[in-house]
């Protein structure tokens, strides 16, 4: 039976993501809607990144069980097709929460979800990674055929492959069911035709709906990815193709998208014309036809590509945080920031800018090592070479002189490579070391950085410094290399700050407040010790079984002291002695000693209490879970202790080449200590949280693909924000002048263009339009001095409204799209 | 058959599409070069020409060309008349040469009655007998009109010629003959070709007949130019069908009936001659300046009848047809065997409309004979000057010359500016007939950052030691890097840098001279507009383009020696390139935008070069020609002189670069050294 509007209203009554999770609320009645009121198979949901599409798409399977329920029909079975890396994710989420107000959970609660609803039955996620022994038993006959058991299955998509289901007969299963909802995280991997698309089109074709999982039989399918497409914009047919788009939908879409997309290189080529000129008036016209009124130019009327999109696309947009964009440029022997703006015409601006120079002796490393690809690629060319990773060397020359040096490139039988091996080397040690341009560039904008930040800190010591995220693609021997020489840079920065605290606040010297610290340390330490001693007795040791080398140790030994030494060393930091001394009134004990208790050990405190009440001290027979299974909760949340309380330096690493500690300093990155800096690999671009701390993102390489970049901003731009107080989000480009990088930003550039156009990825412009108020602003600023020479080739607001596509959800009380828009 | 009506431009247009012209040879009696450069030379260098040459007759000449463009020489050896007019155009894989009537001014490629027969030969076929015959003609005879950077573009016309022809197709029946008369006089070569003396019918078609001092654009000699007719009449038989004259002469007259043609001498022959006179009422009022003697042979016992033509430079006179140089005329043309029929004289007449454009003398008495005044031409032992060439890269002008007069010291170099010549130079003289001058700031100016010359035309006067000049003479000024030029500026450094010309020449895409021509407009424009400097293009300092232009530019260079490897002709403008690209890096005011960027475009054309001379087979044919191009291309000093500069280079950070290169160009030292 269909629904009405106001149905899908009743319904999501009954599930809310919380206070200040409206948007997300909007979404899942958006998809509930699409499901139930217009009977789609299928819908994307492309809140941009960070908004909590996990949620929202459990949201969903929650709400259709519940629907089901009603209609008294089954629902069943729920697939979640992901990568590797998220599988952990998405069982943590549905798994009970170790802290209060955290998992999905949290969610399920309240009359309308008791403990026999037929939804909280099959919440007991199965993870099938590629290590999941095959398990016959998990099958069952229904419907005439064998199928998986009723239940939630998280899969790795990589292991769904024809050859794993002939040699496993369980996948085989799982790929022959009948889902009753089928959810696809990062469908933007299905959209590019990456392997994992082979498992609904086995044939190549995704618009043959009649084929691949379950034969096409699954019920409804949700897709979730932040980026519906990554490099060209007909990645998002292919993607409505994935959610069973009605056929001549994705026909229309395909045209009208290709049509749409050559316009708009029309307008964008007219963008150094005043905006009164009449062919970017016209332009800008004809845009906003094809999107509000007809898609088809002419024979689609009624019918824009906006309306088209919005059947399937359901997209938040982030409005919160701004990010203000720049290049970083050499003046003189300082650096400077030339800011710009992400729609406007940049290569105007490029050519001005100086950017990172890459001259001197640096230019004839470039030139020569140029010479090298050049010389590689043509062996490749020949026959004589495989190798042709053209952009990965240069990145690798792009990055640092010790990257290029440690490059397999540099040993290679060519005289290119030895004559740079010699330039290389004579720069990388003995007397007239070089740093590359771009590590002295880094190295001074981070000290920049911190030294504003010492400042805000010192004029308002209820702030803390916000870190810095530096991203770089290939990074492993860079990393060490910049650690230190940022290290020696910021050293000082912060200990001068820790000094001028100290004497300012009549503290004595560093190294006696230290001593204190650690005393206090200690004791507080032995006084929890104690307590859990006496609270589970014989409980309290770190068991034989845990694995990680952290507690090889201790084994036997309490649990507490395998975190004593790693927490006393973080008196080592200037930044955590400076973040007592500023939040201390007096130096004297009693105040040490409740700042050590309440902000260093409680933490630790709190966490060992749970692992040893919930996992450690339970009896097997009182548990539901096995004690392997026990155990290894136990031990992954000590784990992840230990991983927090470890005492990084003021740089840290999240990359391959650190791989034992990244996890380390990517959790401290999100505490107030060290370190203040991040460096992150292509690891870290995607799916991990970065957000508490940090405001400053340096992209010291480029990404091709936008969206990847947008990931990388991503990690820092998410809810939660823990700086959102200070306005905006300082996101910073390093590229050096005239190399392979310039062409890289502007392809970047070109299709970031695309990106946000098209789906609407610049909050603020799509928010203005509407408003009365705004409108007179923008009136107000046009009416004002502008510079026209920094004004050329930037879009109007007028503009903005006009062209890009808003797939926002409308808020639930209201389907109109238009009246959903925030301000 | 010559009949066509030709138009220049198509012809050079629609000429190997697609492809650059190796060489352009010009030669020519008079000389427009002012009007050469509105009208033909936009359309020339419309595509890339690597070299290009005129020969031209030194006393013949209007208005010297305001370009260096192209190479121009003053005939040397011909000291009385330079006639000759040719087109060729050498491209990759065909050569197009136009024979005829028609000089290098406004006359003879727009006003007057001409005509000139177009030849292409490629691997589908050709004229190959006439292209052999005048690639012998430009490799012997005519080399010795030219010296110094003259006798090079000369010489490497021949080899891209030599190349074409080795690629073409052999001719089954030769039809055409090349003629020239360096080594014996036409007319003795004309009899020869003729299969037998018996004649029916004689057309001669010529504006001249004897001096003429009206019309500069033609030979004056001196009298005694009947003798041609009395040749004529001894050497052949004739044999007309009865009631006819045998011979017709296509003539013209000026005003008042005014005639250069003998008309008196020809009284003896009255009865034999015809005469048809440029008629002022035909449709086309064209003077008439094309030249063409058309003999019909008379069929008779044991031979068959023949009809043969002859076209080229020379006109009806002793002086084209019975002397040759250097005392006498220089002149060049084609034989050409036509298939004979009955009525086929008179189709070839039909053809070229003589009907039309002549009409009958009835009366002779009407006809007044206008004796010219007598040429004044200048002792062939006079001092003369060979070449001036100027150095661009060093600022530097060479001149050479012959004939030192006794006495001389010093050699004065002047130019005409603003109509009165002006002293650029001084330069004392030495044992040999050679100077150099390095201080020209009157020579050259520099309109907004873009070098360009005052004159392409100097006078040198040898003075004595009380500086009374002894001798004095003209001489065009010719560069050493023609390719840079537009008209007297040099653009080419400044709308494109270094490595856009490295990349331009491999891709072989270099800036159309129309676009140079535009840019020069432009810039005069915008000056004028704001009366303030323009600032010139400085290199965009971008890194990543330097390389791949410089990239492109090296493959494409290795691509067409690949495609050709045993081209003489690619491997010398190989060479060529490099050394002269090798010369720019290392000057200081070339568009490269840093030392450590020039430091990488030597080492890297060190490279090529090594690699260039390293692909020569030992043994072949190529190999053992290298001494000569590499001694005329002067690629020693080339490289000794890179090698200095890199040696100069002091900046410690690329101190072990630096080491490398002045070790690769050593080698490439020693390298040229054994192979020359």
């Amino acid at each position: 039976m269909t629904m009405t509007d106001r149905d899908v209203e009743a319904l999501c009554s009954r599930l809310h993501l919380g206070i200040g999770h409206e948007l997300q609320d909007n979404a899942v009645a958006a998809a509930l809607r699409g499901f139930l009121v217009e009977n789609r198979r299928g819908v994307v949901l492309a809140d941009e990144v960070g908004f909590g599409k996990t949620y929202e798409a459990l949201a969903v399977a929650s709400l259709l069980a519940e629907r089901a329920r009603e209609a008294r029909k089954p629902f069943e079975r729920v697939l979640i097709l992901c990568k590797s890396s998220l599988l952990e994710k998405w069982q943590e989420e549905l798994s009970p929460a170790r802290e209060p107000g955290r998992g999905f959970l949290q969610y399920l609660s309240g009359e309308h979800w008791p403990a026999s609803h037929p939804f909280r039955r099959i919440l007991h996620p199965i993870a099938i990674s590629r290590r999941a022994s095959a398990d016959d038993k998990r099958a069952m006959r229904d419907g005439g055929q064998l199928q998986a058991r009723p239940g939630i299955y998280i899969v790795n998509q990589e292991v769904l492959t024809e050859k794993n289901r002939i040699h496993r007969p369980f996948l085989k299963r799982l790929y022959d069911t009948r889902w009753d909802l089928v959810i696809v995280d990062e469908a933007h991997h299905y959209a590019r035709w990456t392997k994992p698309a082979f498992i609904f089109a086995p044939d190549g074709d995704m618009t043959n709906y009649e084929q691949g999982l379950g034969r096409g039989q699954f019920r409804r399918i949700l897709a979730l990815t932040a980026t519906p497409f990554e490099l060209t914009p007909r990645e998002m047919v292919q993607l409505l193709a994935l959610v069973r788009a009605d056929r001549n939908d994705l026909q229309a879409i395909e045209k009208s998208l290709d049509l749409y997309v050559r316009k708009l290189e029309h307008f964008f080529s007219l963008r150094q014309r005043s905006d009164e000129d009449p062919l970017r008036r016209e332009a800008v016209q004809h845009l906003r036809r094809l999107r509000d009124e007809d898609a088809l130019d002419g024979h689609s009327p009624g019918v824009g590509l906006q309306h088209l999109l919005r059947r399937y696309l359901i997209r938040n947009t982030k409005h919160q945080n701004e990010r203000r964009y720049s290049l970083v440029e050499k003046c003189g022997a300082a650096f400077q920031q030339r800011p710009f703006e992400k729609l406007a015409d940049l290569r105007p601006l490029l050519a001005r800018s100086p950017l990172l120079p890459f001259d001197g002796a640096d230019a004839l490393f470039y030139l020569e090592l140029r010479e090298l690809i050049e010389q590689t690629a043509e062996q490749a060319r020949l026959g004589t070479d495989a190798r042709t990773f053209i952009t990965t060397d240069l990145r690798q020359g792009l990055s640092s002189y010790p990257q290029i040096e440690k490059s397999t490139l540099l040993h290679r039988n060519l005289d290119s490579a030895r004559r740079l091996k010699g330039l290389v080397r004579a720069w990388n040690t003995g007397k007239r070391r070089r740093p590359h341009p771009k590590v002295r560039a880094l190295v001074e904008v981070v000290a920049t950085i911190a030294e504003a930040e010492v400042q805000k800190v010192e004029q308002n010591p209820g702030r803390w410094v916000s870190k810095v995220l530096v991203f770089n693609k290939l990074i492993a021997g860079t990393a060490p290399h910049l650690r230190q020489v940022l290290q020696e840079r910021l050293d000082p920065i912060f200990s001068s700050f820790l000094d001028r605290q100290l004497t300012q606040r009549g503290w004595g010297a560093r190294v006696d407040v230290a001593r204190r610290l650690r005393e206090h340390i200690r004791a507080a330490l032995q006084r929890t010790k104690d307590a859990l001693s006496v609270a589970y007795p014989g409980s309290c040791a770190v068991p034989v079984d845990f694995a990680h080398e952290g507690f090889a140790r201790f084994r036997g030994r309490h649990l507490v002291d395998a975190y004593r030494d790693t927490i006393l060393r973080r008196t080592e930091q200037a930044l955590f002695v400076a973040r007592c001394v500023l939040s201390v009134e007096e130096p004297t004990d009693s105040h040490l000693r409740d700042w050590v208790g309440e902000h260093v050990v409680e933490p630790v405190k709190r966490v060992l209490d749970h692992v040893i009440a919930d996992y450690l001290a339970v009896h097997e027979s009182d548990s539901d879970h096995p004690y392997e299974e026990l155990l290894s909760m136990a031990e992954r949340e000590c784990v992840v202790l230990l991983e927090e309380q470890q005492s990084i330096e003021v740089v840290g690493r999240y990359d391959g080449g650190n791989s034992q500690y990244r996890e380390a300093h990517r959790r401290n990155f999100n505490h107030p200590f060290n370190p203040f800096v991040l460096l992150v690999s292509r690891v870290g671009e995607e799916g991990i949280d970065l957000q508490e701390q940090c405001r400053y993102v340096i992209h010291y390489d480029l990404e091709w693909n936008p969206a990847k970049m947008e990931q990388r901003e991503g990690r820092v731009d998410r809810v939660g924000w823990g700086r959102a107080d200070e306005g905006f989000i300082d996101v910073r480009f390093m590229l050096l002048k005239g190399t392979y990088e310039e062409r890289i930003f502007h392809a970047v550039m070109q299709r970031d263009q695309w990106f946000q156009v098209l789906i609407g990825s610049k909050r603020k412009e799509l928010g203005q339009v509407d408003d009365d108020e705004l409108l007179l602003v923008a009136h107000d600023v046009d009416e004002g001095d502008i510079d026209d020479r920094d004004d050329a080739g930037r879009l109007t607001d007028e503009e903005k409204s006009a062209v890009m596509i808003d797939l926002r959800p409308a808020a639930s009380r209201s389907p109109s799209p238009r009246r959903g828009k925030r301000t | 058959m010559p009949s066509e009506k030709l138009l220049l431009r198509d012809v050079i247009g629609s000429f190997a599409p697609g492809q650059a012209f190796r060489a352009v040879l010009l030669l020519s009696f008079t000389f427009d070069g002012v009007w050469l450069e509105e009208a033909l030379i936009p359309e020339l260098f419309e595509r890339p020409a690597h070299t290009a040459l005129v020969i031209r007759d030194r006393n013949a000449l209007l208005r010297e060309a305001p370009s260096v463009r192209y190479h121009r020489a003053d005939a040397k050896h011909s000291t009385r008349i330079f006639h000759p007019k040719l087109i060729l155009l050498v491209a990759e894989d065909r050569a197009l040469a136009i024979i005829g009537s028609a000089n290098l001014t406004r006359g003879g490629l727009e006003r007057n009655l001409e005509m000139g027969a177009a030849y292409e030969i490629s691997e589908e076929g050709g004229s190959r007998s006439v292209f052999d015959g005048l690639l012998e003609y430009l490799s012997v005879s005519l080399a010795r009109e030219v010296s110094g950077a003259s006798a090079a573009a000369l010489a490497e016309t021949c080899v891209a010629l030599r190349e074409v022809l080795a690629g073409a197709a052999k001719e089954r029946q030769p039809r055409q003959v090349f003629l020239h008369n360096y080594d014996r006089y036409l007319w003795a070569q004309l009899l020869e070709k003729l299969p037998h003396p018996y004649v029916t019918r004689v057309s001669i078609i010529s504006p001249f007949f004897e001096p003429n001092t009206e019309k500069s654009d033609d030979p004056a000699f001196t009298a005694g130019d009947d003798s041609i007719f009395a040749k004529l009449f001894d050497d052949l038989t004739f044999d007309p069908p009865s009631g006819e004259k045998p011979v017709t002469v296509y003539f013209q007259t000026s005003e008042g009936n005014k005639t250069l043609l003998p008309v008196d001498k020809l009284k003896a022959w009255r009865d034999r001659i015809s005469l048809r006179v440029r008629s002022s009422a035909s449709d086309d009022a064209r003077p008439l300046h094309a030249k063409m003697l058309v003999i019909e042979g008379a069929r008779g016992p044991r031979r068959d009848p023949y009809l043969v033509s002859l076209h080229g430079s020379p006109n009806f006179t002793a002086a084209a047809f019975l002397s040759r140089p250097p005392d006498g005329n220089a002149e060049i043309s084609v034989l050409t065997r036509l298939p004979w029929k009955r009525d086929g004289h008179a189709q070839v007449r039909a053809a070229m409309r003589l009907d039309t454009l002549f009409v009958e003398v009835d009366d002779w008495r009407l006809l007044r004979h206008q004796a010219p005044a007598p040429l004044v031409q200048p002792s062939p032992d006079a001092f003369m000057l060979l070449d001036v060439t100027f150095h661009v890269a060093e600022r530097r002008l060479s001149l050479a010359w012959k004939a030192t007069p006794a006495g001389a010291t010093n050699a004065l170099v002047l130019v005409e500016l603003d109509g009165s010549w002006s002293s650029v130079g001084d330069a004392p003289l030495g044992t040999v007939a050679k100077a150099e001058l390095t201080d020209l700031q009157q020579l050259l100016a520099d309109e907004d950052g873009v070098l360009t010359l005052r004159a392409a035309r100097v006078r040198v006067q040898l003075r004595d030691k009380q500086g009374a000049v002894l001798a004095s003479a003209e001489a065009p000024l010719n560069v050493d890097c023609p390719t840079d030029f537009c008209g007297l500026a040099m653009v080419g450094p400044v709308m494109a840098t270094l490595d856009e010309q490295i990349a331009h020449v491999g891709t072989g895409t270099p800036v159309p001279y129309r676009e140079q021509l535009k840019f020069l407009e432009l810039r005069r424009a915008e000056k004028n507009k704001r009366g303030n400097k323009i600032s010139v293009l400085t290199h965009q300092a971008d890194l990543d383009r330097f390389f791949r232009n410089l990239t492109a530019g090296f493959r494409g260079l290795r691509a067409r020696r690949e495609a050709l490897p045993e081209s003489e002709y690619t491997l010398r403008r190989n060479l060529k390139e490099l050394a002269q690209w090798c010369g720019d890096a290392i000057h200081a005011d070339s568009k490269v935008p840093s030392v450590e960027c020039r430091l990488f475009l030597v080492d890297r054309i060190a490279r090529e070069l090594h690699q260039v001379l390293e692909d020569i087979d030992e043994g072949s044919r190529l190999y053992r020609g290298m001494p000569s191009i590499l001694a005329e291309l002067e690629l020693a000093n080339t490289v000794a002189s890179a090698g200095r500069w890199a040696r100069s280079l002091t900046e410690r950070s690329t101190a072990s670069y630096v080491r490398h290169t002045v070790q690769r160009l050593t080698s490439l030292e020693k390298q040229v050294g054994s192979l020359r």
